[in-house]
């Protein structure tokens, strides 16, 4: 039976192949647990998605019934509290593995050629991650997301020339209110949703076409071997010796096929942080400072702990050089992140073989991680 | 390890899917709720339906409004009292009582139904809905 609705299929379809190459393929020799936190973000992305059709049942994007239609889900309905709390306690998550997961590219040089656009798809949905949460954290419509959300909308709006615009455009006006909410609904259900989706898709695509990057070898050490082949079937092509030059491909040893070993240690990480994630659902209630009053002049916004960094970094910086810190540097940091495979042209992709950038991105590292420590520790 | 693959596999799913979908169908038990509105005393009841405004704060799921509505209640002998929806069993109008009749009228396709609201002439099929009443002493109490 199930031998005859395969082949009904595959004469339909011609999936099976498509599956069994994408499952079959050999990856190099060494890939192993680190190689794991892109398919945990993509688990974590599914959970989300999922969590979150099934919140919008009963939630009210207008600001006479964003509040109370949270608690509603959260303490009338059976296991509202709980599916929040998965929706809540993911998103934090979610930064956490895309972080690491772009960082374990970063160390392994695996940004290097074939793979640059790649890279440069990753931090796009790295940085939609990002806005994903920032859109997300105002719709509970409680005094914390009112007040985080006004503070950062003003920090964008602080950028010259375009940051008053942009600001506007995020809040529907000149300032937090009805519009704001069904913009940032509206940003946070329909429009990230559509494009992180067609990234993820070619970000996936492009990991089957060019193959999982082999461990990084010291220089020195990579010898010359067969020329490199780019993909496979009639899209296959000789890749080109210039390019050749800034990485250490040739030769590959080849491993394991994909499936089932590597699948099975994918699935174990991601079922490791969905018992995380749901651990924290259940032991911790989503915090609500109550329904937001623009008028409360006592209450102290603190935003969510992924955006630490950029508060705490506010701190520090006097008044004339704001646009320092709210433009310039998230530019520039931006900019490097997403153009870092032409900015690292150097032959070798073992950190060591590219001390520089090995170290610039080690120091942001901690950088953000100390301000994002000093941020959760000062009141 | 097919075996532990696919078992990962089905775990993953269900704590995705599980507690969402459980959510989705408990949706089913939340929206309006019920609610006791006290319509008088027994002692103004007679066997002849009287029509009684009424007007309650309602909940329905995370709101709470101002609701009107209109019930028909009757003394049925013996401190028994009966509470009929004044909304028509076709669909959905509000039904008057003509007294010189000895019945309920819709003005909208012409059902007819008797005091205990059973069908006395179509299209509707099905007798007027009955309220749950609760008596506590002469008060009387209907579920809307």
């Amino acid at each position: 039976m199930k031998a005859k609705v395969t082949r009904y299929l595959d004469e339909r379809t011609g999936l099976g192949p498509v599956i069994r190459y994408v499952l079959d393929r050999r990856i190099p020799t060494g890939i192993s647990w680190l190689h794991t936190f892109g398919s945990a973000s993509l688990t974590l992305f599914v959970l989300m998605v999922v969590t979150g059709m099934f919140l919008a049942l009963n939630y009210a994007p207008s600001i006479g019934d964003a509040h109370a239609s949270t608690a509603y889900i959260q303490h009338r309905l059976p296991l509202g509290g709980f599916v929040l709390g998965l929706h809540y306690w993911g998103a934090s998550a979610m930064v956490v593995l895309v972080t690491v997961h772009m960082l374990r590219v970063f160390l392994m040089g695996a940004y290097k050629f074939p793979r640059e656009l790649n890279w440069m798809i990753g931090v796009v949905i790295f940085g939609l991650v990002l806005v994903f949460a920032f859109t997300g954290y105002l719709l509970p419509w409680d005094n914390t997301a009112f007040f985080a959300t006004r503070v950062g909308v003003n920090i964008v709006g602080s950028i010259p020339l375009i940051g008053g615009a942009m600001a506007a455009l995020l809040r529907g006006g000149s300032d937090l209110g009805a519009a704001t909410l069904t913009h940032f609904y509206a940003i946070h259900v329909l429009f990230l949703p559509a494009l992180v989706t067609m990234l993820i898709g070619s970000h996936l695509f492009l990991v089957v076409r060019n193959g999982i990057a082999p461990l990084p070898r010291r220089a020195r050490a990579a010898r010359r071997g067969r020329p490199l082949v780019l993909g496979d079937g009639p899209g296959a092509m000789r890749a080109p010796k210039a390019e050749l030059r800034q990485t250490d491909q040739a030769p590959v040893e080849m491993g394991d096929s994909f499936y089932p070993r590597h699948v099975l240690m994918d699935a174990v990480i991601s079922l490791i942080i969905l018992l995380v994630v749901a651990g924290l659902a259940l032991l911790f209630q989503v915090p609500d400072s109550g329904n937001a009053n623009p008028g409360d002049s006592t209450f102290v916004p603190r935003p969510a702990w992924y955006f630490l960094a950029p508060f705490q970094l506010l701190k520090y910086v006097p008044g004339p050089l704001e646009a320092l810190a709210t433009a310039v540097l998230p530019v520039v940091a931006g900019g490097a992140l997403f153009l870092l495979p032409f900015l690292d042209r150097r032959r070798g992709r073992h950190p060591f073989d590219r001390p520089l950038v090995t170290a610039i991105g080690l120091a942001s590292l901690v950088a953000l991680v100390a301000l994002t420590i000093s941020g959760g520790l000062s009141r | 390890m097919d075996t532990a693959t696919k078992g990962v596999g089905i775990a993953i799913a269900a704590i995705i899917g599980l507690p969402a979908i459980g959510l989705g169908i408990a949706s089913a038990t939340g929206g309006a709720v019920k609610t006791l509105v006290k319509v008088g005393r027994v002692s103004q009841l007679g066997p002849e339906p009287v029509a009684v405004p009424i007007s309650y704060v309602a909940r329905d799921a995370w709101r709470e409004s101002q609701q009107q509505g209109v019930v028909y209640l009757r003394e049925q002998g013996g401190g028994k009292v009966e509470a009929l929806s004044a909304r028509c069993t076709h669909l959905g109008c509000t039904v008057h009582w003509v007294p010189g009749e000895n019945r309920f009228r819709c003005p909208c396709h012409g059902s007819q139904f008797a005091a205990d609201g059973s069908v006395l002439h179509g299209p509707a099929a099905r007798p007027l809905d009955r309220l749950p009443v609760t008596k506590r002493g002469e008060d009387v109490y209907v579920e809307v």
